[in-house]
């Protein structure tokens, strides 16, 4: 017979056994040593995934700072440029504005020079006109002109009236004389009328004390406490001395004042 | 020379009473060996990393390939199966491939040894089917579709796994003895050409019987498989109609 059937029972057995042996040296081991690789190759992924998940986070965290960065020094950098236009405008505005004082404190120094050498001009030119007036005047005096002006001082004492009149009355009652004064010296006939018109002007003979003033050009002053009648030259040169002035002051201010029209024609088209 | 001459079974070297100790059972033991000590020195210092011995790779590249080939007929992981449909295909292959040594005889040049072996794959199919299925419902499959078909569905099994048994024999059979017939003749060119053969022949056999145990085993144990692919298919359903 072709089959050995004892043959076949240990066959069978060995069979068995060798699937037993298999199991325990090769496919338990070899299974266990694969899976071992794949948990470890799947760790190592997990791993890899998360460290590439990290990195990536940590990537767009960066990223995120970058951008903020970009952002707050962009800003920093925009307020930066507003405080410095700021700054500078303010710096040019103060600059101007210095400038602008300077140049008003300049004009204003400039105007008061001006207006004082103007009016040491006017003032020199009424003395030296008044002076060479009076110089004139003095070398012109003589016993008609000093007459003459005896006669002028007397009629203008007899113009006084009304309340200046009541005035002198009450300021020569408190007076115990009266001081004459004259450029020129007064005679005994001059000295009388001079005394006969003021008893008329203010009543009563005053006592009289008569003095040479040299200063009063062709001229006379009566003297009463608080009052003073006067005529002279001197008036007459004083008020033509003011009146000098006065012109020329009001014609060096209608030169300043076309002067500065020119300036600010001059001054817009630079402006704008 | 008659056909039971040409077994492996006649060398017998040890007898006593009914116990003998042939050349079939001597080469399976040597094969056995061969596996055990292979294995065994392959495996001493396996690596889970990623270097790998050369032995570790090519065991791996095996276990690996019987793996995927069991999980694709199973269609279910194939872990159970892998230690008796593994060995079926490593015995086979080398006591097949020991056929290039001059004066080995492939244990499975013996019907005792296939019909061993297809035994061995009655006696599994049941366990697994069993095992996957339940006992009722596996002794159910042989009155499917009719009670009427228990007969025929006996036969059947019996039939298929005495098909089993003969054919790895009279493949591994005829090849050995024509070798041998033709070493005899011509004593150089044929046999080395038909030795070559030979091996091809007992490479694709030792597959051949290893997956025909495995479709057998499946077909046994596809009830769970079936169960789940209804439970797949009601799933779907459901979804279609709550779509």
């Amino acid at each position: 017979m072709l089959i050995d059937w004892f043959t076949v029972a240990a066959q069978v057995v060995n069979f068995l056994i060798l699937v037993w042996l298999l199991k325990r040296f090769l496919y338990d081991r070899i299974i266990k040593a694969i899976d071992q690789r794949e948990a470890d190759i799947a760790a190592r992924f997990e791993q890899a995934e998360a460290e590439q998940d990290a990195a990536a986070r940590q990537q767009s965290e960066l990223e995120q700072s970058r951008r903020e960065l970009e952002e707050k020094s962009g800003a920093l950098m925009t307020e930066a440029k507003e405080q410095a236009e700021q700054r500078r405008r303010e710096l040019v505005n103060q600059a101007k504005q210095e400038v602008e004082g300077q140049r008003d404190d300049w004009r204003e120094a400039l105007e008061r020079d001006r207006q004082a050498l103007a009016g040491d001009l006017a003032r020199l030119a009424g003395q030296g006109a008044a002076g060479m007036a009076r110089r004139a005047m003095e070398d012109l005096a003589g016993e008609e002109v000093d007459q003459r002006s005896l006669e002028v001082f007397l009629d203008k004492l007899a113009g006084v009236e009304g309340d200046e009149r009541r005035e002198l009355k009450s300021a020569l009652g408190q007076a115990e004389a009266l001081e004459v004064r004259s450029a020129f010296e007064l005679d005994e006939r001059q000295r009388r009328r001079l005394g006969q018109a003021l008893g008329e002007l203010l009543g009563g003979e005053p006592a009289l004390e008569f003095n040479r003033e040299a200063k009063l050009i062709l001229g006379l002053e009566v003297r009463v406490p608080g009052r003073k009648l006067a005529w002279s030259m001197d008036e007459y040169l004083g008020e033509m001395e003011q009146q000098l002035v006065e012109r020329l002051a009001r014609a060096l201010n209608s030169a300043k004042t076309r002067q500065g029209g020119a300036d600010e024609a001059r001054e817009e088209p630079g402006d704008a | 020379m008659g056909i039971k001459d040409i077994s492996p079974d006649v060398l017998v070297f040890w007898s006593w009473h009914w116990a003998k100790l042939n050349a079939t059972i001597v080469y399976t033991w040597i094969a056995m060996l061969l596996l055990t000590l292979g294995s065994w020195l392959a495996t001493r210092n396996l690596q889970a990393g990623r270097k790998l011995s050369r032995w570790q790779n090519f065991l791996e590249v095996i276990v690996t390939a019987m793996r995927n080939q069991i999980r694709e007929i199973a269609q279910r992981d194939a872990a159970p199966f892998l230690p008796f449909v593994g060995t079926l295909f490593l015995f086979i292959a080398l006591s097949n491939l020991l056929a290039i040594i001059p004066g080995w005889v492939p244990p499975t040049a013996s019907l005792s040894t296939t019909a061993a072996l297809a035994l061995v794959v009655l006696i599994g199919v049941p366990i697994y089917g069993i095992q996957s299925r339940g006992f009722k419902q596996y002794l159910k499959l042989y009155v499917q579709p009719s009670p009427i078909m228990l007969p025929m569905n006996l036969l059947g099994e019996l039939s298929r796994t005495l098909a089993l048994a003969v054919r790895l024999f009279g493949n591994i059979m005829s090849g050995t003895k024509i070798a041998a017939i033709l070493l005899a003749i011509t004593p150089i060119l044929f046999p080395v050409v038909m030795q070559a053969l030979g091996l091809l022949t007992g490479m694709i056999q030792a597959y051949i019987f290893a997956v025909l145990a495995m479709v057998y085993i499946a077909s046994a144990a596809r009830i769970q498989q079936e169960r789940e692919q209804k439970t797949r298919e009601g799933a779907l359903a459901k979804g279609d109609d709550n779509g």
